[in-house]
């Protein structure tokens, strides 16, 4: 999967850049779980069943994918600027972080600053992680990140600057629109909570130790 | 509100007959929130599809963009509900549904892939470069090439011909005058990041060409490895060489670099010998 995005400059390879997504794909994946049962808690229909120790629980994966997304994203850039093989340090080059300074490198920095340290600080704390508003907050952050962290993948192999187009918008509304659609819709045809599953009774007396 | 009480009704027919409590969106406001998700999903694609006839490049990435954006959000589900299912996870019962909710969610992909699918030209130019070299024979006359051009000028023109075509957009760090006589094989360490791309090929030679994407990948592939090649073929022909003190036609420029980023003519017999 990961060759669609690393394949739009067909001379360049990573050999992490698959990991490098998967560690994405964490952090956006806990990120939606973990709101998206936060709004269907709000909402009722999952008011006694998750309570805060979930969230604690969910929270901490995210945070520690987190950590690893950024230990990932480290470790390709330590191993590519350390070795300067021209040709591997085109990624970077392309993105503002080498030698050619463009629009790409704010986007690059931000990145770090936006997508680990921050979040790194917002929801390192035992308190940040059972405080749902906070959780919801770190949330939301890390998924508007998650979405610029991926334009950055992708962009770069279009533009030498930072262009953003009205296009990026709509296609992220469509192929968002479209897939939330069919979470949605499965959603509403099947019950909330595994009803028959043996190991409910252990997830609803739940707490942690 | 017939639907809060119908989903009532619903309820207590079930508490009477399976004695199961019933957890569903029924009666919330997310009961409808497919429909508002699929709404705003088909205005967001009618207009990019507008956006498609209109720039269709632009389109491609865009899209590429979003959709892999929204499909790491479905693995990323997948790969929670693949972990607490390996450790028998207690705690996630409750919530593991709502990841399976997304992981099903997936099934919107393949039909969200057709227009990648339809753009495969824009995005991956050299995907169809089953044209005059296909296949392995096109690597192995990338090879070729570049050792060519590095083992003297006068061999320096024989790719020039085919790929004279201008990398255009994508070439990331600039690509480098490969195979032009005057400017050695550092081209490409003089040119990284520079926003000037040069053509790939003698200047003369072909210049004007045709834009088939193949051959502007194939200029931009070869331009941005050429130093690794010349580095490797440096090392294989290294007897039969000039020593590396000897002046080679290269740019000046580049023996007054202090460290240019790609191997360099002072760097390379050392990284051959130790290395």
């Amino acid at each position: 999967m990961f060759d669609w995005v690393m394949s739009l400059d067909p001379a360049w390879f990573s050999t992490i850049f698959g990991v490098y997504l998967f560690a994405c794909s964490t952090v956006a994946g806990f990120a939606v779980l973990i709101f998206l049962t936060m709004s269907l808690r709000d909402a009722g229909p999952l008011k006694d069943v998750v309570n805060v120790e979930h969230f604690h629980d969910m929270g901490k994966l995210l945070f520690g994918f987190n950590g690893f997304w950024a230990y990932i994203g480290f470790s390709q850039y330590m191993l590519i600027w350390y070795a300067g093989l021209p040709e591997e340090t085109t990624f970077y080059h392309a993105r503002g972080l080498g030698p050619a300074e463009g629009s790409w490198r704010l986007v690059s920095v931000g990145l770090m600053a936006a997508h680990f340290i921050i979040p790194f600080f917002m929801l390192i704390s035992r308190h940040a992680k059972r405080n749902l508003g906070m959780l919801k907050f770190g949330t939301v952050w890390l998924f508007v990140v998650h979405i610029v962290d991926i334009y950055w993948f992708v962009l770069p192999n279009l533009t030498k600057e930072v262009s953003p187009h009205w296009l990026d918008v709509t296609c992220l509304l469509g192929v968002g629109g479209a897939y939330f659609a069919t979470v949605f819709y499965f959603m509403g045809k099947h019950q909330l909570i595994p009803v028959g599953d043996p190991r409910l009774k252990r997830a609803l007396a739940f707490e942690q130790a | 509100m017939s639907e809060k009480s119908s989903s009532d009704k619903e309820l207590k027919k079930k508490k009477s007959g399976k004695k199961d409590v019933v957890y569903t969106i029924e009666g919330t406001p997310w009961a409808n929130a497919w429909k508002i998700a699929g709404g705003v999903g088909g205005l967001g694609l009618a207009l990019s599809m507008v956006g498609l006839s209109m720039d269709a490049k632009r389109f491609a990435f865009s899209y590429l963009f979003a959709f892999v954006a929204f499909l790491l959000v479905g693995l990323g589900s997948v790969f929670f509900i693949l972990i607490n299912r390996l450790t028998s996870a207690g705690w996630s019962v409750t919530v593991r549904r709502v990841a399976e909710f997304c992981a099903a969610g997936l099934v919107a992909f393949p039909v969200l892939f057709v227009p990648i699918l339809l753009s495969l030209g824009h995005l991956f130019p050299w995907w169809n470069a089953a044209g005059e070299h296909g296949g392995e024979h096109a690597a192995v006359a990338l090879v070729a090439e570049a050792h060519a051009s590095d083992l003297g000028p006068k061999n320096a023109h024989a790719g020039g011909q085919e790929h004279a075509a201008p990398p255009s957009h994508g070439a990331p760090a600039a690509a480098a005058p490969h195979g032009a006589p005057a400017a050695g094989p550092h081209g490409a360490a003089d040119a990284h990041g520079a926003p000037a791309a040069a053509a790939h090929g003698a200047p003369g030679a072909h210049a004007g060409g045709h834009d088939d994407p193949h051959h502007v990948a194939h200029a931009a592939i070869l331009s941005a490895k050429s130093p690794f090649f010349q580095a490797s073929a440096s090392c294989a022909s290294r007897p039969v060489r000039t020593p590396p003190g000897t002046p080679r036609t290269q740019s000046p420029r580049r023996a007054s670099r202090p460290s240019p980023p790609g191997p360099s003519a002072s760097r390379s017999p050392s990284r051959c010998s130790t290395g």
